[in-house]
C-alpha cells in the first residue's frame, strides 16, 4: 500500500484536463468517482490530488468543456455530476492526437539508437 | 441578486466537497474500517479543504472581485478610522465634482442639445453672406433668390423657409400676443416632425386668398385650449382674422430654434405677396435645407457657392457679391457661446484639479503615517500592485462617497444658474436639468478623479524600498521624491488659482466699470410695456397714431402716473429701426457706403419719462402735427460726427428707407429739419459703441410696434392691471407684452456679462479656499513631520524665530514659483478670455493690466504667507525634550 503511494507520478501541466475529458467521455460521474475511475484505470500509478482535481473541474466548466448538474443518488445523496460537452469532444480530440504527437516525439528522444538502426 | 447567487455558488463548492468526503470515507467502511477512523482518514487522503476551496474558487475567475471586496471593505475601515481626514477629503472634492457637474449639464443643454427634429445633423441653415463686409454672414434670403436656389441645387432633399411674426390672440379670457412664424408647407416634412394632431400643412394651404389655417404649439394647446382635441377644425381669432387649427404639435418641438427670445407657439403657411414672391431685394426668408444622403456639409457648400456665382452674374443689380453660407442646423444660436462654455468647461476642471491636488496631498501626507501598515503587508508578502491597487480602490472609493455629495451640489447649481441665467441670451439654459447624461458625467468623473489623486501616493510607494522603511524602525520620516510631488500640487493649486483669480479679476473689474458708465437715461420707477397693432385691423398709420394718442391719454389718467410717452422702444429695448440718411450738400467720401442711424418715433414726454436730457433747441410739442412741418431731433453723437463744427439746429436731414427692407434700392427721400439735441444714450448696451440717433414725433411718422414708457411715483408695478383694464376698453383684442421695467431691461441687456462675472467669480474664491487649504496642511503637516529636526535645531541654540523663518522661507518659496508660473499663463488665459467673450457677446473686455496682476499676486502671497505663518506658530513652541523624544 505505502510504495504504491511512493509510485506515484506527478502529472504534467495540462495532463489532467486530458485524463478528466477522457475519463468523462464513457459517461457522466462525480468528482469522486472520477478520481477513482483514473487511478484504476492508471493501474493505481496516477492519484490524482483533490486539490488539483477541483481547482481543474472548476475550470473546464467555466472554459465549457464540460457541464455540471446535481442528481441525486440511490442512497438519496446529492452528487454534482459532470458531463462532457460538444465543445469538450472536440477539444478532447484535437488533446488526444497532440498527446500522441508528444508521446512519439519523446519515445524518439529516449530511444535514438534503436531508431537509427532500424532505418 | 448578485450576491445570491455569490453565495449559492460557495453552497454548492461546500457540499460538493462534501460528498466527496463522504464517499471516500463509505468506501472506507465498506473495506472494514471504523467510521470515525474512516472519516479522519479521508479527511486526511483529502487535504486542506478551505486550501482546495480558495484554488477552486479562483477558477471562477471571480478572484479580482473577491478582493475588490475586500479592499473596499478595508478601505471603509480606513476612512471611517479618520473621519476628519474623510470630511474634508470629501467635501473638497464634493466642490470640484458639483461645480463641474453643473457647468457640464450646462454644457449639455447648450452646445450638446438634441434639436427635437429627426435626424437633425443632417439639417442645414442656409444664410446669406454679404462678402463686402464680413460682419454680415448671417442674412435672410429674398424670396426669388431661395426658389432659385432650390431650382439649381442637387445637394439637398428638401428645401423649407420661414419667416418670423406675432399674432395677437384674440377670445378667451384675455387677449395674448405670441410668437408665430410663417412657414413653408415643406416645413414640417423636411424636419421630419408630424403633428400629434391633425395634419400638417399641405401645398394648397399657401395659396393666397384660401381659407387661412394654423397649427399650434403643445404649450399653447394645453394652455388655451386645456389639451381639448376639438380644436382641430374649431377656429382662433388672430390679428383679427380667423385661422381653422389643423394640427398640434408634439411636446418638446421648436422651430425655428436660436436667436429667439420666446418659443413660436402657432405657425401659419408662409404666405408670400406676388410682388414679395419675385422680389430678389427684401431679405426676408430664413431658409434650412436637408442634405441629401451622402453628401458632406463642405460639398453643399461648394454646389450652393456656384449656384451664388451664377445668381450675381444673371442679376447683378440684386445679387452681386451675395453668396449662400451654410451651417449645421445645431449650430443656430449657440456657435457664438461656444468658446465662452469652452472656457467656463475649461476654468472649472482647474478648480477640480485643485481640489485633486488637495486631496493627493492628504493622501500622501497620511500614507506616511500609514508607512508601517503598508511596509508591513509589503513585509508579509503583498504584492506591490496588489498595494497600489488597494490606494486606488480607497480612492475611487473616497470619490463615488464624494460624487454623492457632489451631485447634491450640482443639483443646488442647476437651480442657481437656471435662476441666473442669461436666459435672453442662452434660453437653452432653461433646458438645464440633471439628466442620466449628466450623471454619468458626474459620476464617471469621480472615479477618474479617485484614480487620479490617489495615483501619486501609490507612485511613491511603488519605489519606497522596504528595507530602507522597516530600518527606520516606523519613524515617520519624508522621501524627498515624495516630498518634491507634495511641493510640486501646491505650486500648481497657486498657479491655477492665480490663473483664475486674474480671470475673474478681468471679468469682474469690467462689468463693474462698464456697469457704472452713466447709460444716458434714468431707469427709476419707468416701466415699459409693448403692443404690435395688427395690419389686418389697424390698416393705416392714422389708425396706429389715434391709438396710441388714445392710450396714451388713458394712461395719464391712472393715478400714480407722472408721465407717460410712447415710442418705437425704450433705451436698450433694441426697438428702433436702423435707417439710411443722407445729409444735404454734404460730399460723402464713399457714395456707395449709406450714413446709419438709429430712428425713433416718439411722442412728446418721451424724453421727459426716461429721463433724457434736452440740450440744445426744443423738445416735441403738441404743434409738431402730421401736418406741420417735418421736424427731428439728433443725438449729441450725431451732431459731433456731422455737423462738426456748427449749430445743427436749423439744419437739414434726408431720410432714406430702413436698411432691412431694401437692400440695394432707394427708397423715401424725406426732409426733416433739426430742432433739438439730446444727450447720448447707451441704445446697445453700456459696453457698445453710442449710435447716432434721429427721433421724430410719432405723429408725423406712425409707428405700429410700439412701446409705452411711463414713469410713476413709486414702484410701478402696480398699475399693470389697471392699463390692461383700460387697453380692454379701447379694443378688448389687443394684448400687451414683455411688461418690464426699465430697471430690468437694463439687467437683461447685461445678464450675460453679469453672469460671466459671478461664475469666474465663485470658481476663484473656491479655488482661493482651496489652495490655502492645500498650504495649510502642507506646512501644518511638514511642520510635525520635522518635530525632531526643530528640537535638535532649538536644543543647539537656534531661535524660535529662526525655526519659523525657516518655515516661513519654504512657503515663500513655493507661493512665489507658483505665482511666477500663474503670471506666465494668465497672460495668454486673459488673452482667450478676452477672444471668447469678444465672440459670444461683443464684449471688448478691458485690458486686465499690470495693476490687476499685481494686486492678484500680492494677495495671493498675503494670504498664503499668513496661513503658512498660523500653521508654522506651532514649529515655534516646540520643546526640546518633547521634540527629542517624540516618537
Amino acid at each position: 500500500m505505502k510504495d504504491r503511494y511512493q509510485n506515484r507520478i506527478e502529472l504534467l501541466q495540462g495532463t489532467l484536463d486530458l485524463l478528466i475529458l477522457q475519463t468523462l467521455q464513457w459517461g457522466p460521474r462525480h468528482g469522486y468517482a472520477l478520481s477513482h475511475s483514473i487511478r484504476t484505470n492508471s493501474g493505481e500509478i496516477l492519484k490524482v490530488d483533490t486539490g488539483s482535481l477541483y481547482p481543474a473541474l472548476h475550470r473546464l466548466e467555466r472554459a465549457k468543456l464540460i457541464e455540471a448538474e446535481w442528481k441525486v443518488s440511490e442512497n438519496n445523496q446529492r452528487k454534482r455530476v459532470y458531463r462532457l460537452t460538444a465543445k469538450g469532444k472536440k477539444h478532447l480530440v484535437s488533446e488526444r492526437s497532440r498527446w500522441a504527437q508528444l508521446s512519439e516525439a519523446i519515445a524518439g528522444v529516449l530511444n535514438p539508437v534503436k531508431s537509427e538502426g532500424e532505418s | 441578486m448578485k450576491l445570491r447567487f455569490w453565495r449559492r455558488r460557495e453552497e454548492d463548492l461546500d457540499e460538493e466537497l462534501q460528498s466527496h468526503l463522504q464517499m471516500a470515507a463509505q468506501e472506507r467502511v465498506e473495506r472494514g474500517e471504523s467510521p470515525a477512523h474512516a472519516e479522519q482518514a479521508a479527511r486526511r487522503e483529502f487535504g486542506n479543504i478551505d486550501l482546495i476551496k480558495e484554488i477552486t474558487r479562483d477558477m471562477w475567475g471571480w478572484r479580482w472581485l473577491v478582493d475588490l471586496r475586500e479592499d473596499a471593505r478595508f478601505g471603509l475601515r480606513m476612512l471611517r478610522k479618520s473621519p476628519g481626514f474623510t470630511t474634508v477629503a470629501i467635501l473638497t472634492l464634493a466642490l470640484g465634482i458639483g461645480a463641474n457637474t453643473t457647468i457640464f449639464s450646462a454644457d449639455n443643454s447648450v452646445l450638446l442639445r438634441e434639436l427635437p427634429y429627426k435626424d437633425p445633423g443632417r439639417l442645414v441653415q442656409i444664410l446669406q453672406k454679404y462678402f463686402p463686409n464680413p460682419g454680415e454672414d448671417r442674412m435672410p434670403v429674398s424670396p426669388a433668390t431661395y426658389f432659385d436656389w432650390q431650382a439649381r441645387s442637387q445637394s439637398f432633399d428638401g428645401f423649407a423657409a420661414s419667416r418670423l411674426a406675432t399674432l395677437n390672440l384674440g377670445g378667451g379670457d384675455h387677449p395674448e400676443r405670441v410668437r408665430s412664424a410663417e412657414v413653408s408647407a415643406s416645413t414640417f416634412n423636411v424636419l421630419g416632425v408630424s403633428p400629434v394632431l391633425g395634419r400638417s400643412f399641405e401645398h394648397a394651404d399657401e395659396k393666397k386668398g384660401g381659407a387661412s389655417v394654423a397649427i399650434l404649439n403643445y404649450e399653447l394647446w394645453q394652455r388655451r385650449f386645456r389639451g381639448d382635441t376639438q380644436v382641430i377644425g374649431s377656429t382662433i381669432k388672430a390679428n383679427n382674422n380667423l385661422y381653422a387649427v389643423v394640427g398640434v404639435m408634439p411636446l418638446g418641438f421648436r422651430f425655428p430654434v436660436g436667436w429667439l427670445r420666446t418659443d413660436v407657439e402657432v405657425w401659419t403657411p408662409l404666405n408670400l405677396g406676388d410682388s414679395e414672391r419675385n422680389s430678389r431685394s427684401t431679405i426676408i426668408l430664413d431658409v434650412i435645407a436637408r442634405l441629401r444622403p451622402g453628401v458632406t456639409l463642405a460639398q453643399a457648400q461648394a454646389e450652393m457657392d456656384i449656384v451664388a456665382r451664377q445668381l450675381s452674374q444673371q442679376y447683378p443689380e440684386t445679387n452681386k457679391d451675395w453668396g449662400a453660407n451654410l451651417m449645421p442646423l445645431q449650430d443656430r444660436g449657440i456657435s457664438d457661446f461656444r468658446p465662452l462654455f469652452l472656457l467656463v468647461s475649461l476654468a472649472v476642471g482647474l478648480v477640480l484639479l485643485i481640489a485633486c491636488a488637495n486631496v493627493a496631498n492628504m493622501l500622501l501626507a497620511r500614507g506616511i503615517q500609514r508607512q508601517r501598515e503598508l511596509t508591513t503587508r509589503l513585509a508579509v508578502g503583498a504584492s506591490r500592485t496588489r498595494l497600489v491597487r488597494q490606494l486606488l480602490t480607497e480612492g475611487v472609493m473616497l470619490a463615488i462617497l464624494a460624487s454623492v455629495a457632489g451631485l447634491v451640489l450640482a443639483r443646488w447649481g442647476i437651480q442657481i444658474i437656471v435662476a441666473l441665467a442669461p436666459a435672453a441670451d442662452i434660453p437653452e439654459l432653461k433646458n438645464m436639468a440633471l439628466n442620466s447624461r449628466v450623471l454619468v458625467f458626474g459620476v464617471g468623473l469621480s472615479v477618474l478623479t479617485g484614480v487620479v489623486f490617489s495615483i501619486f501616493p501609490a507612485l511613491t510607494l511603488s519605489r519606497f524600498s522596504l528595507r530602507d522603511a522597516l530600518q527606520e524602525g516606523g519613524r515617520s520620516s519624508e522621501s524627498v521624491r515624495r516630498t518634491r510631488i507634495k511641493d510640486a500640487l501646491v505650486v500648481g493649486e497657486l498657479m491655477m488659482t492665480l490663473i483664475l483669480l486674474v480671470c475673474a479679476g478681468t471679468v469682474g473689474r469690467s462689468f463693474l466699470t462698464y456697469m457704472a458708465i452713466d447709460p444716458g437715461f434714468s431707469p427709476t420707477n419707468v416701466l415699459v410695456m409693448k403692443l404690435v397693432l395688427p395690419l389686418e385691423k389697424y390698416k393705416e398709420p392714422e389708425q396706429w397714431a389715434a391709438f396710441f394718442r388714445q392710450f396714451e391719454e388713458e394712461i395719464k389718467t391712472i393715478p400714480g402716473v407722472v408721465v407717460a410717452a410712447v415710442g418705437s422702444g425704450a433705451p436698450m429695448e433694441g426697438g428702433g429701426d436702423v435707417l439710411r440718411y443722407d445729409i444735404p450738400g454734404e460730399i460723402k467720401p464713399n457714395p456707395k457706403q449709406p450714413h446709419l442711424a438709429e430712428y425713433f418715433r416718439v411722442s412728446d414726454e418721451y424724453f421727459l419719462a426716461n429721463g433724457i436730457h434736452l440740450k440744445r433747441g426744443r423738445s416735441f410739442d403738441a404743434d409738431d402735427r402730421a401736418e406741420a412741418p417735418r421736424v427731428a431731433i439728433i443725438n449729441e453723437d450725431f451732431a459731433r460726427h456731422k455737423f462738426t463744427g456748427k449749430d445743427p439746429i436749423g439744419e437739414w436731414i434726408i431720410l432714406r428707407g430702413d436698411v432691412n427692407n431694401s437692400i440695394n434700392g432707394e427708397r423715401g427721400g424725406r426732409r426733416v429739419q433739426v430742432v433739438g439735441v439730446v444727450n447720448d444714450t447707451k441704445e446697445y448696451g453700456l459696453y457698445h459703441m453710442t449710435p447716432s440717433m434721429i427721433y421724430v414725433p410719432v405723429s408725423q411718422d406712425p409707428g405700429r410696434v410700439m412701446s409705452v414708457v411711463l414713469k410713476s411715483l413709486a414702484e410701478p408695478g402696480g398699475v399693470v392691471a389697471e392699463i390692461r383694464r383700460r387697453l380692454s376698453k379701447i379694443d378688448p383684442d389687443q394684448p400687451l407684452f414683455n411688461v418690464r421695467t426699465e430697471g430690468q431691461i437694463v439687467r437683461e441687456n447685461h445678464a450675460l456679462l453679469r453672469f460671466n462675472a459671478w461664475l469666474f467669480g465663485t470658481f476663484a474664491v473656491t479655488a482661493l479656499v482651496l489652495a490655502t487649504t492645500g498650504i495649510y496642511s502642507l506646512i501644518a503637516y511638514g511642520v510635525s513631520a520635522r518635530t525632531q529636526e526643530f528640537g535638535i535645531r532649538l536644543a543647539l541654540g537656534a531661535t524660535p524665530r529662526q525655526i519659523l523663518r525657516l518655515v516661513l522661507r519654504q512657503a515663500a518659496s513655493l507661493t512665489g514659483t507658483g505665482v511666477v508660473l500663474g503670471l506666465l499663463l494668465a497672460v495668454p488665459a486673459t488673452k482667450l478670455l478676452a477672444r471668447s467673450l469678444k465672440s459670444s457677446m461683443y464684449l471688448d473686455l478691458l485690458g486686465s493690466g499690470p495693476a490687476l496682476f499685481a494686486t492678484v499676486s500680492a494677495g495671493i502671497l498675503i494670504i498664503a504667507l499668513l496661513t503658512a505663518f498660523i500653521a508654522a506658530r506651532r514649529a515655534m513652541r516646540v520643546d526640546p525634550m518633547v521634540a527629542l523624544r517624540y516618537e
